[in-house]
């Protein structure tokens, strides 16, 4: 049993919006010893204009998750003597009111581990799920949110958020705590215990601890996170730039070939997290290598009047003849452990220099990932573009010559057949043309479980309206090019036409009635458990 | 001054040509018969492949690759 579904023994209920006079900075200060991350959770609390605040003591005899984590901290550290948590609910009513399910913002809960040793006890957020401040409206896309449920003494409560957790640095550290969040999720349950992330990866606090051991501070490495993930069963792709490192194959520094921010977009577009590593600047004086961190980022904000697209290819010499829809992303949106849930960072601030490794999270295995996808669909696009330039159809004739001219905008999603028809099924365009009920039955029939779907689009579509031309469908699961096999190439469907390879050696174009543009694909943007 | 009006001029006229062929009445608009694509004509364009090539390239030279922790 989690914290979420422990019983709680209520503390207090307070008011707590403004006119109360109630201070969140007060309230931290004296109960929760200053503690900074609370403090940012409880300003998101605020920026929801929260009425009230619940605290309640959970106990170790009603929270078996809780007596876990006491067991590794006593196995880990000798002089631990015991636990206090406090679970902390926020409510967007009153505590004159029965709340009701919408008015439930999140929770956090609170501990105080005492080591015998210490004067004072070592407090922090053990984990937190709040509502995002910002959704879709402000632009923000946190497409792998999860709903949790917490059961407390005023009832039982539903949040979607994303789970926040901070490191202890004895019985887990930031590793933990960013695949933690990335985990919660993919994976079923929507969570997972240190205990057994530590179990994976054969951490058992006495042949082998994580935290400080002497002088030195070990954490985790790619190989126990990837224990981890395969004891799970999850999908995931590993990427790394270590420049310091020389392939001996060639010679060459083991620098990451392309820019690992538009790799970390087609994770995230597709509705997966990732764990984001990396190198810090050296700290003055220090020795060794540069300490490194790792955070979970599981959403992006979107900005529809970048400049960058066209300033990028124009001034600063990117020769690409198309569109990465990556390039009107503003912020990765991720938590920090060391600072709380739901901060923007900045595409261009956490730079390549600094970048050292990516796992990101997917629903089925690939075998390339969206940024191959997406050079494969550019390809197609301008194969089909440059074979059959007009069709006298406005929106294919206008497709055709923004392929040709290279001004296409590409969008590239890894998808489930299922979710893919039942977007089809609904799509319409301007003027309430549907698809063909044959050609969805004749896609059902050929398309496997999971693809790669490139979105093709004009710059004024896409950022504009979140439209589309049309899209192509790539294999997932055929042996990553060079060389090409027609076998990539799935489906295509562009303005009033489909195409469909049945692998016959031809593909079919076949004219259809849906003639128009139509709304980009919403639908990896549900969650999507691991199969 | 950087130029960049090529690629703005190319669509531009573009563009213009459609909009000038729609609006000549001696143009029809018929519908297309179904056509074939032989499959053997899709192949990677110079550019794409050394794109591709380099991807996999590095995943490969990198997928036994463990350092740093975190």
């Amino acid at each position: 049993m989690n914290f979420r579904d422990a019983r709680g023994y209520q503390l207090r209920w307070e008011n707590t919006g403004l006119p109360t006079g109630f201070s969140n900075f007060q309230f931290v200060d004296e109960h929760y010893g200053s503690d900074p991350v609370l403090r940012r959770i409880f300003s998101q609390a605020r920026k929801h204009d929260y009425q009230s605040v619940l605290v309640e003591e959970v106990r170790e005899p009603d929270c078996p998750l809780l007596a876990e984590e006491n067991q590794a901290l006593a196995t880990r550290s000798p002089d631990f003597q015991k636990a206090e948590v406090h679970r902390i609910s926020f409510f967007r009513s009153s505590s004159d009111k029965e709340p009701q399910p919408e008015d439930f913002l999140g929770y956090a809960v609170f501990k105080w581990d005492h080591l015998g040793k210490e004067s004072k006890p070592r407090a922090r957020v053990f984990e937190s799920v709040m509502c995002p401040c910002r959704g879709e409206r402000q632009n923000n896309f946190i497409h792998c949110a999860r709903r949790y449920e917490v059961t407390t003494t005023l009832g039982r409560f539903p949040v979607r958020g994303v789970l926040y957790a901070k490191q202890n640095n004895l019985t887990f550290v930031c590793a933990h705590a960013a695949l933690r969040s990335a985990l919660a999720c993919v994976v079923p349950e929507g969570d997972i215990s240190y205990a057994r992330m530590n179990a994976l990866a054969g951490i058992d606090h006495k042949s082998r601890c994580v935290g400080p051991v002497g002088d030195k501070t070990n954490g985790l490495g790619p190989e126990d996170l990837e224990k981890i993930l395969d004891g799970l069963g999850v999908h995931y792709d590993r990427l790394i730039h270590e420049p310091k490192l020389v392939d001996p194959a060639t010679g060459k520094p083991l620098t990451f070939p392309t820019e690992y921010q538009r790799e970390l977009y087609g994770f995230i577009e597709s509705g997966g997290p990732a764990l984001l590593g990396f190198e810090l600047d050296p700290k003055p004086g220090e020795t060794g290598d540069p300490s490194r961190h790792a955070v979970p980022v599981f959403g992006h904000t979107f900005n529809e009047d970048a400049w960058l697209p066209n300033a990028q290819r124009a001034y600063f010499g990117s020769a690409e003849a198309y569109y990465p829809s990556e390039n009107w992303l503003s912020n990765f949106v991720i938590h920090d452990d060391n600072f709380g849930p739901y901060f923007c960072l900045p595409r261009h601030f956490l730079k390549q220099d600094n970048f050292r490794l990516m796992y990101g999270l997917k629903s089925a295995p690939t075998t390339f990932r969206a940024t191959t996808a997406e050079a494969i669909g550019f390809n197609l696009c301008y194969v089909i573009a440059q074979t059959y330039p007009k069709r006298n159809q406005f929106w294919y004739d206008r497709f055709s010559v923004f392929a040709r001219s290279g001004w296409l905008v590409l969008r590239t999603l890894l998808l489930r057949r299922d979710a893919y028809l039942a977007d089809l099924e609904q799509m319409r365009d301007r003027e309430g043309a549907s698809l063909e009920n044959d050609f969805c039955q004749r896609l059902r029939n050929v398309l496997p479980a999971y693809f790669w779907m490139v979105e093709v689009g004009a710059p004024e579509l896409y950022a504009t309206t979140r439209r589309k031309f049309g899209e192509i469908l790539v294999a997932a699961d055929k042996p990553a090019p060079p060389p090409f096999s027609p076998s990539l190439f799935l489906a295509a469907r562009l303005p009033g036409l489909v195409l469909v390879n049945a692998g016959t050696g031809s593909l079919v174009i076949r004219p259809s009635q849906l003639r128009g543009h139509t709304a980009l694909c919403t639908a990896a943007q549900q969650p999507q458990p691991c199969t | 001054m950087p130029d960049i009006t090529e690629s703005i001029e190319k669509l531009t006229a573009s563009l213009q040509q459609l909009t000038a062929e729609s609006t000549d009445e001696t143009q029809t608009q018929t519908e297309p018969e179904p056509v074939t694509l032989p499959a053997g004509e899709l192949k990677f364009s110079p550019g794409v492949e050394a794109f591709v090539r380099r991807n996999r390239d590095y995943d490969t030279a990198t997928r036994s690759v463990s350092v740093g922790t975190y």
